[in-house]
């Protein structure tokens, strides 16, 4: 007695429709090029273990002779395609005949109706008139539907500040005698507001003050000039000369004062930017990864690999990694390298965005959450990057603008921040490396940011792309209705 | 006959019910191929209107129809903008460089293209939501002499004449200014000219940490004096040039020397983006009178300024 096998392609079981399956295609939903029953050969050259192919999906396969009255096992191997999301069930049968097209009928392209009325489900393996081929059937034994799963494996890595309070001293002002302080105004004729990165008016705008004699109260920097920072007494606190005269305030011992716009805290995980921890959050996309059948897996590393040392070097790019732009996008260990057979990008918990577009000031034209690059890894190889940046993060929430302007060609609409931002903001960037585009919901930063549930969410024409990329990859932009 | 012509023009420069008019000049609009091509976008509103200027589309017709031009950036970046409010009478300059689109698509794999690849006759316009501005022509030529041998060079690797894909690796960097120093006055490398600098400048800040010495008496000033003597002639960058010497100047301190050159600005290049940047500085720099900021009552007692800052 003969044994035979044939591979099915069958149907997307998630989606019966456009753009996502899309029926009118003849191979909607598949890509068999490399997919084939067959078996494993040891190759004499090398000794490795080798696909053979024997017959291709649709194909009959004829394997073993079973010899009658008893009982035998026969192994075939099913190489599936690489895409994500295709499916297959596999039937086994002692007659080829009962495995040919016309007795084994795959539900595919053309819904047909099952003995109920109802349309056979995407997937359903039947006889040709609507009957089951079931585990239950003696003479066809079926599988499970099989679905192919890609995993794109994730180096998580993090800027960390090896010494946090000289980090925060680094980046505050702190003058150590002010001239006089008023009731809203920091005076220093030593000129000090204007620094090597603040070197121009209002650049401290949205920073929060504080002066030694009263230290537990910080105050948000409303404009500054050269030697005089004027800010906003906020309800229930005090001026900031704490009601002393002036004859007081100039007998003072300590005049020091801090000027702040940027929070080391924002690299420490245990500590919240924001409603949540300070520390990118890759939970949402795992997720929305899954609805493509794409696996998100973190590679397990060593701690000196996953962390990048913080540093800061006013008018260094290349050093400062406060802000990550052009040559400040540090090249990072690489454990992996990526490639068709095995996707892997790094994610970074990364500081801040560009530093026109990072909330220092409060004033600028927009605010930078996150950037995904491809760049050399130490190995010289290239890879993707997220980052995504804490401290703009933690900045949008402690002081956010009153409107956004969500898409092109639509209005500005008031913020209304999600609480989620950072979980969106992290999707988003890991998204952009396997080629969505700034077009819609997720993607699109102004909805993103607020808190509608279509900010956390991909359309149905990004999953499509989700669905058939082939590697991490970009796509030029060019129909990008938002950033 | 001057008024007619001036309404018919906004008419056609803006749209129906919007408040916005946008206006399209190219500096220099005939170049040779490869050449990056500036244009200078000026807002007006004729009532209190709130814009994203960086949501402006250029868009370029290179003979075959209008297309949506996206010059490269480095990295994909989510931003969120947030509208900037534009008054009546209020004018907002905005400069786009056409030099090279495309990015690296996969690892390694590099896809980028001039944005003036051949001769011809090149159109251009612009638009934010649904106003579009006027049109502007370019003429591209074929380059001659030194201008060829540098496309010949870089004919393969458009990124080495992008603002960021040139700079971001070491070897690219030394090429582009080797290239640079090879042919200082092609206009092909006026832009580069200006990214070779900036690097310069980032080795001389780092060279002035090293010595211990201040950026206004080392290497930084030594770099700087270079940029702020050698003009770009002929080209629409020269604006950036003083910009960068001038931010910088800002940036270490020397802010008699950076009202030079923002004056400077104001006079060589009055119709270019740099103006707007410049006259803005020096507005502020004018209100900064300490004393002018303290005359609220509870301001007690007044405090003199210094004249100047200390350098």
């Amino acid at each position: 007695m003969k044994a035979y096998f044939r591979a099915l392609d069958v149907d997307d079981p998630s989606a019966s429709g456009k753009p996502v399956d899309d029926e009118s295609q003849p191979a909607d939903n598949r890509a068999d090029a490399d997919a084939a029953l067959g078996f494993l050969v040891t190759d004499p050259a090398t000794g490795a273990l080798v696909f053979q192919a024997l017959a291709p999906i649709g194909g009959v396969l004829q394997a073993d002779v079973i010899d009658a009255g008893k009982s035998s096992e026969t192994t075939r191997i099913l190489r599936v395609s690489p895409r994500q999301g295709d499916n297959y069930r596999v039937a086994a049968s002692t007659s080829a005949e009962w495995l040919s097209p016309t007795n084994l009928v795959v539900e595919q392209n053309t819904p047909r109706k099952g003995p109920d009325g109802n349309p056979l489900p995407p997937g359903w393996v039947d006889d040709g008139n609507g009957k089951p081929l079931d585990p239950a059937l003696e003479r066809v034994g079926l599988t499970e539907m099989l679905t192919v799963w890609r995993t794109l494996h994730v180096e998580v890595d993090a800027l960390v500040s090896e010494n946090p309070d000289a980090d925060q001293a680094a980046m505050d002002l702190r003058g150590q005698s002010f001239t006089m302080v008023t009731r809203d105004r920091l005076i220093d004729n030593s000129g000090a507001f204007f620094t090597l990165d603040h070197p121009k008016a209002d650049d401290w705008v949205g920073a929060n003050v504080s002066v030694a004699f009263h230290g537990g109260d910080w105050y948000d920097v409303t404009s500054n000039r050269q030697m005089v920072a004027t800010v906003k007494i906020g309800s229930g606190q005090p001026p900031l000369h704490d009601n002393l005269k002036p004859p007081a305030i100039m007998a003072l011992q300590d005049k020091s004062y801090i000027v702040r716009d940027d929070e080391i805290g924002s690299l420490d995980a245990s500590k919240s930017c924001g409603p949540t921890m300070c520390v990118a959050d890759y939970a949402l996309a795992v997720e929305l990864l899954a609805k493509a059948y794409i696996s998100l897996v973190p590679v397990v590393q060593a701690t000196v690999d996953s962390v990048i040392p913080f540093t800061m070097t006013p008018g260094s790019p290349s050093t400062d990694r406060r802000n990550l732009i052009g040559g400040g996008n540090y090249a990072l260990p690489a454990e992996l390298r990526s490639a068709k057979t095995f996707w892997n990008t790094q994610l970074v918990s990364a500081f801040d965005g560009d530093a026109a577009q990072d909330l220092d000031p409060q004033t600028e034209a927009g605010f930078n959450l996150g950037l995904t690059t491809i760049g050399r890894v130490q190995d010289g190889s290239f890879k993707y990057k997220s980052s995504i940046f804490l401290e703009t993060i933690r900045d949008l929430y402690a002081k956010p603008p009153a409107t956004i302007k969500p898409q092109a060609s639509q209005p500005p609409v008031p913020l209304r921040l999600s609480p989620e931002v950072t979980k969106r903001v992290t999707a988003h960037e890991m998204l952009h490396t396997l080629g969505l585009i700034h077009d819609d919901a997720i993607m699109c930063g102004g909805i993103n940011v607020q808190n509608t549930a279509v900010g956390g969410t991909i359309t149905d024409k990004q999953l499509v792309t989700l669905r058939s990329v082939d590697e991490p990859s970009t796509k030029p932009d060019p129909n990008a209705t938002c950033p | 006959m001057s008024i007619t012509l001036t309404l018919l023009l906004s008419a056609w420069a803006g749209s129906a019910g919007s408040p916005l008019t946008l206006r399209l000049e190219a500096p220099k609009p005939k170049i040779v191929v490869a050449e990056p091509l500036k244009l200078t976008l000026t807002w007006t509103a004729t009532r209190s209107t709130e814009v994203v200027t960086d949501e402006a589309i250029i868009l370029l017709d290179d003979g075959t129809g209008y297309r949506a031009y996206h010059e490269t950036v480095f990295g994909t970046a989510l931003v969120v903008h947030v509208p900037q409010k534009l008054g009546v009478g209020e004018e907002r300059k905005t400069a786009h460089v056409l030099a090279v689109s495309g990015g690296m698509l996969k690892p390694g794999v590099r896809d980028f293209s001039f944005a003036f690849p051949r001769p011809g006759k090149y159109r251009a316009k612009a638009s934010y939501d649904d106003v579009e501005s006027n049109e502007v022509r370019i003429e591209v030529t074929a380059p001659k002499n030194g201008d060829a041998e540098i496309l010949a060079k870089v004919q393969k690797r458009p990124d080495l004449l992008s603002e960021q894909w040139a700079f971001l690796e070491e070897a690219d960097a030394d090429r582009v200014e080797a290239l640079v120093n090879e042919h200082p006055d092609s206009p092909i490398l006026s832009r580069q000219r200006i990214g070779v600098w900036k690097r310069r400048l980032e080795h001389a800040h780092a060279q002035d940490r090293y010595t211990g010495k201040q950026p206004v008496d080392g290497e930084v000033a030594r770099v700087l004096q270079e940029i702020e003597s050698t003009p770009l002639e002929g080209t629409p960058f020269d604006e950036d040039r003083l910009l960068v010497a001038a931010e910088q100047r800002t940036a270490i301190g020397d802010r008699k020397r950076a009202r030079q050159i923002y004056e400077e600005i104001t006079r060589k290049h009055p119709d270019g983006h740099a103006a707007a940047v410049a006259k803005h500085w020096l507005s502020q720099e004018d209100a900064a009178d300490v004393s002018g900021a303290l005359k609220d009552p509870d301001d007690e007692p007044v405090v003199k300024a210094s004249p100047k800052p200390k350098q």
